[in-house]
């Protein structure tokens, strides 16, 4: 059965060709202001990338933010249940998943047999998910992947104290201003969204797994500074930007 | 307050000009659209007393009491015939009108409430009956004394019935004498049942009402009971009471069953017109068969109990109906709390519990990770969420509750 997923997020748009559960095409663009274009792009570069044409899809199944945008969707499902059961298929295991997305930074537990067991999520500000990041990688001066190179560099992390990303924005600054190393200012930006999703991992079962998947998980710097921080081993699930959309085509 | 400070109050609430006057009761009238998903004809009459409570004058010869909060006795009130009005307020213009003078990171129903007060909108009260529930409301009574007469009744924060009877019994008596001597009434034994039995007739048909929502969910639908009980801040008892008999009849005649995934609302209080979280609940495919709220549930649901008929026994067993019975969590235990939660779901067979969290406000949320615990160990699905006024979180808000909706079913497959 050939299968879409996408993953419609706030920041990026994520399509997987699925058959028979196996990925055989990705594609990813930038959501921007007009959602449901580049859904239609991104479907058709996946479609592309596989030979195939929109006629051979069997079902087309949404995830994400956008979910409810795209015309074109047989149904769809939320990001959480989609991740949960991307992880499962992967892992094969009670595990508790960290997804570091662009709007939301979620942790989800999962038992034995696949069913989410509690998820603990962001509240609404942007503190701890990569448009976080994404933010104060335009302070610095770079994106986010020069954000996470700066911060492995780093011989002396600052410590930062505001998550709020305006008055983070304004810390940042102002310890630019004080000829702070911007290496050092980097690594402390991912500590910062490090600790605060180690205070969530707190709330469930320290014995399980940690999984690490969504744009978040492309940055070694930002699973570094968690491992460092929760004590406690990340494995990064294959493809981390695509589990939610592959996630969803494991639905009927 | 004392007098020196009160002229500079005074002039720094510049009374009568908010900036914004021309939108304050626009949530209002926005929210009264609420009235055409009705399925109920006979909810019509409390979508026009929402209206017609708008902008109108109130009537001379009726003295209005303005008070706060399921503690304030409404009986001692109504005894010496006076008309209470309950202010507990979640509008989102009124809270920017309230901004005006106090901070931003405070309680937006206090902040709501004080733009109120000092635009004049509550003139025509002649008193206003502040509790100490939660801090901002001790607060409260001394923002508001620069405008209005305010009567501090605080029962302190522990409703152990047997440890605070005694105390809680002298600070109504001494309400009740306040009252009568402010308002030179008489009013005694008889005036105090007369009361007792309106506002018991009020929580029988609350209870037929909460019941019947549990047992046809959707038969009433949410956002018709919020606005219920919204019109009972304001309305007569007795027309309040017989509008509501005839929702009742005609929503039992209609039975409609739902096949949402049933929950239990719990957590800060949903009050009209900010009935953002029953919206996203109802998108997210939810019903809300049950709540634990003050203004809802907890409003209505104790009836005044009388054993020893004088009027200390009435006044006794009015503080075992508002404050021994409080689902407040400033005076509930956290674990009379959580298992009055479990008994609801595990009695009305719900399929999980949303906890709803008004930021600001601390006393709920200080208490969601340990009911989370409990009720995760307890096998009860469990969800709460953390919004303000703002429609901006509307759609990760959405997310959280699908997400949720899709737990509770993959765990009935």
């Amino acid at each position: 059965m050939l299968k879409a997923g996408m993953d419609i997020g706030s920041v990026m748009t994520k399509c997987v060709i699925v058959r028979e559960e196996t990925v055989i095409a990705r594609a990813i663009g930038r959501s921007g202001t007009m959602p449901e274009i580049i859904a239609e792009k991104v479907l058709q570069e996946a479609l592309s990338k596989a030979g195939l044409d929109y006629s051979d899809l069997e079902r087309i199944v949404l995830t994400g933010y956008g979910r409810h945008i795209f015309s074109k969707a047989h149904s769809t499902i939320t990001e959480i249940s989609a991740v949960a059961k991307a992880a499962f298929h992967l892992m094969k295991t009670a595990c508790l998943i960290i997804d570091v997305g662009g709007q939301d930074t979620k942790t989800i537990e999962i038992d034995g047999s696949g069913e989410i067991v509690d998820f603990l999520m962001n509240d609404k500000c942007a503190a701890g998910t990569g448009r976080f990041l994404e933010m104060m990688a335009g302070v610095l001066e770079t994106d986010i992947y020069g954000l996470g190179n700066l911060a492995s560099q780093a011989d002396k992390p600052v410590l930062l104290n505001a998550t709020c990303s305006v008055f983070a924005e304004s810390e940042v600054v102002s310890l630019i201003a004080h000829n702070e190393k911007k290496e050092n200012i980097a690594a402390g930006l991912f500590n910062a969204i490090a600790s605060r999703i180690a205070t969530m991992m707190a709330h469930f079962h320290k014995d399980l797994p940690v999984v690490f998947c969504g744009g978040g998980a492309n940055i070694p710097a930002l699973k570094n500074s968690i491992e460092k921080i929760s004590n406690r081993r990340l494995e990064i699930l294959e493809h981390p930007q695509f589990v939610a959309a592959f996630g969803s085509t494991l639905t009927f | 307050m004392q007098k020196r400070f009160l002229n500079k109050y005074n002039e720094l609430i510049l009374r009568n000009l908010s900036s914004k006057k021309a939108f304050l009761n626009d949530d209002i009238k926005q929210a009264l659209k609420y009235r055409e998903r009705s399925n109920l004809s006979s909810m019509d009459g409390f979508y026009k007393a929402i209206e017609a409570n708008l902008g109108v004058e109130k009537t001379q010869k009726d003295r209005y009491i303005g008070y706060f909060c399921s503690i304030v006795p409404e009986e001692l009130l109504i005894a010496c015939s006076l008309k209470p009005v309950r202010l507990c307020c979640e509008d989102y213009t009124w809270t920017n009108a309230g901004e005006e003078i106090l901070p931003g990171d405070i309680c937006p129903v206090i902040k709501a409430i004080c733009g109120k007060f000092y635009n004049n909108v509550y003139d025509y009260l002649e008193l206003v009956i502040v509790p100490g529930t939660c801090d901002p409301k001790a607060k409260l009574a001394e923002l508001l004394s620069p405008v209005k007469e305010v009567y501090f009744l605080d029962p302190g924060r522990d409703s152990d019935y047997l440890e605070n009877v005694d105390k809680w019994t002298d600070r109504y008596t001494k309400f009740f004498q306040f009252l009568r001597q402010r308002f030179q009434c008489h009013a005694g034994k008889k005036q105090l049942l007369t009361a007792c039995k309106l506002t018991n007739e009020r929580t029988e048909i609350f209870k037929k009402i909460y019941a019947l929502r549990i047992k046809f969910p959707g038969a009433i639908n949410i956002f018709d009971y919020y606005v219920m009980i919204y019109t009972s801040f304001f309305m007569d008892i007795e027309q309040w009471n017989k509008m509501a008999e005839k929702v009742y009849e005609q929503a039992r005649e209609k039975q409609s069953l739902s096949k949402k995934p049933k929950v239990l609302l719990s957590g800060s209080p949903v009050i009209f017109p900010n009935f953002k979280i029953l919206d996203v609940l109802d998108q997210a495919g939810l019903e809300v068969a049950a709540d634990i709220q003050c203004t809802g549930f907890g409003r209505f649901y104790n009836p005044v109990a009388i054993d020893e008929d004088t009027e200390s026994g009435i006044i006794r067993a009015l503080t075992l109906k508002n404050i021994a019975g409080s689902i407040c969590p400033c005076l509930l235990t956290l674990e009379k709390l959580i298992n009055l939660i479990i008994d609801t779901v595990s009695q009305y067979r719900l399929d999980g519990v949303v906890y709803y969290n008004l930021r600001l406000c601390q006393v709920f949320e200080t208490q969601t990770t340990i009911i989370r615990q409990v009720l995760k160990e307890n096998k009860i699905p469990f969800l709460s969420v953390k919004t303000d006024f703002g429609k901006e979180d509307t759609g990760q808000l959405k997310t959280r509750l699908e997400a949720f909706r899709e737990i509770i079913q993959s765990g009935k497959e």
